[in-house]
């Protein structure tokens, strides 16, 4: 098991202790970790790409893998590695398109915080390139279609199982639930957001009535799912699930915000609105309700502006010196311009 | 007197030079890092170019919108976003507590005013994004 040092900026990573590890967790006789290294994209959780050599035990091979951890500041609502990893284990026994969940450690003796590992899928998640390539090849309505029976697959997932249980069902009508979470987060930031508000206050008016809940994926959007060869490969980044209405995933999903500047392309910045609900709704066995979708759009670019808020705050408080977080403040004001669009009301 | 170039022709200068040679000659996956440094040097650059006054108009507009006639509007950019997070602070209030009622004067004139200045803050970080009726 050579011990090497890699830099990760304050601290020194052994990747000798994350061999030891591997060894014990998939009952080898010797690990070689060859590669450990950052992965670009997750402003919120750090990945690392993770190859190694297994000697012995069921799973002796070569490993192509991601290990994914907290980053060095966490938004307080996302969900721990350790859900995280059960949920993944959840939706890969469903049958869901995600990476294999291979090992968890809460150790924080490893690598100084806690972690899982699943393995690689090739593909490609880039927003921007993704649209691109989808417009140039011609896949985008198909792409489209899969992810809207993706989403349903997970949607029908049941949510009750016990090792789901740090999932909690919503008190009250989903979309005023949203809100008051939303105004809490604003509490915790130094300056008050006026145009958010206003969204808020829009939102809690027209809150529609409770519907079927479902397992909510919380942040299916162009960037958080792999593409291989014009195929959906794997749904990505669980760590916002949450039990909710699933008409929340579908606006995200859809909200103009989303689209990486292909606006006409309304799924996503990839296909049709029309192919990716009919996909949806053939594989749900339920018909969208056009009005409700609307709201939980509203409720996207209001979700967006808070998240970005607070991302930009983690820059500003000092909390973690980051130029990306940094320009999220400068994505604001589009979605306040969006979000005002959508709440005129006899104004 | 200061010298010629200015901050923000300066700015303007370190941007292009950036965006030029020096970005074809970075590895590719640096490349997207030496992007969002190009775009925080053209929004500092805009933001110093339009100076305090359009803070100074919206708060100005926003004591209005308050009630709040009479006292001076500060010129210290400091005083102004102060001023500005007091005042919003109490209209965030009254929008949570639901005293903004839709169908009356007060509605439409907040509406309005977040519009202007919901515009006027997408000049400065992303003018691409202005909608075409007003770019």
């Amino acid at each position: 098991m050579g011990t090497r040092r890699v830099n990760d900026g304050a601290t020194a990573i052994d990747t000798g202790r994350l061999a030891a590890f591997l060894a014990r967790a998939a009952g080898a006789t010797r690990v070689r970790v060859e590669t450990f290294e950052p992965l670009a994209g997750g402003a919120i959780q750090d990945n690392r790409r993770l190859a190694a050599e297994i000697e012995g035990g069921p799973s002796a091979g070569r490993l192509d893998a991601v290990v994914r951890m907290d980053a060095p500041s966490r938004v307080a609502v996302s969900h721990d590695r350790a859900s995280e990893f059960a949920l993944l284990r959840r939706m890969f026994a469903a049958g869901v398109r995600v990476p294999e969940p291979l090992w968890l450690c809460a150790d924080a003796a490893v690598l100084g915080r806690s972690f899982f590992i699943m393995r690689r899928v090739e593909g490609e998640a880039l927003g921007h390139r993704l649209v691109k390539t989808a417009a140039e090849h011609g896949f985008g309505d198909a792409l489209a279609a899969e992810l809207g029976e993706e989403l349903a697959k997970i949607h029908a997932v049941p949510f009750a199982a016990p090792e789901l249980s740090f999932l909690a069902a919503p008190s009250r009508a989903p979309g005023l639930d949203r809100v008051m979470t939303y105004r809490d987060f604003l509490d915790d930031l130094p300056d008050p957001a006026p145009a958010v508000e206003w969204g808020l206050a829009w939102l809690e008016r027209h809150a529609q009535p409770q519907g079927p809940l479902a397992l909510c994926h919380r942040d299916f959007r162009t960037g958080n799912y792999l593409v291989a060869d014009g195929r959906l490969a794997a749904v990505l980044d669980w760590e916002f699930a949450g039990i909710g209405d699933p008409d929340e995933d579908l606006g995200w999903f859809l909200a103009k915000c989303w689209r990486f500047g292909q606006v006409a392309r309304e799924a996503g910045g990839i296909g049709s609105r029309d192919a990716f609900l009919a996909a949806y709704e053939r594989r749900a066995g339920r018909t969208v309700d056009r009005t409700r979708l609307g709201y939980w759009e509203t409720m996207a670019h209001v979700r967006w502006a808070v998240i970005a808020l607070q991302q930009a705050d983690r820059h500003a408080s000092g909390a973690e010196e980051s130029l990306e977080l940094a320009l999220t403040a400068h994505v604001v004001p589009e979605l306040e311009w969006e979000i005002l669009e959508r709440t005129r009301e006899g104004a | 007197m200061r010298p010629k170039p200015s901050a923000a022709e300066l700015l303007e200068i370190a941007r292009r030079t950036l965006r030029g040679d020096l970005l074809a000659a970075l590895p590719e996956s640096r490349r997207y890092e030496a992007l969002m440094v190009a775009n925080a040097v053209a929004i500092a650059g805009r933001v110093l170019e339009r100076g305090v006054e359009p803070e100074r108009e919206e708060l100005a507009a926003l004591a209005r919108l308050m009630g709040e006639t009479g006292g001076a509007i500060p010129s210290e950019p400091v005083a102004v976003r102060e001023r500005l997070g007091v005042l919003y602070g109490r209209l965030c209030d009254e929008l949570r507590a639901g005293r903004i009622v839709p169908e009356t004067d007060r509605h439409r004139a907040i509406f309005a005013h977040l519009r202007r200045t919901a515009l006027d803050r997408l000049r400065e970080s992303n003018p691409k994004a202005l909608p075409p009726s007003v770019a």
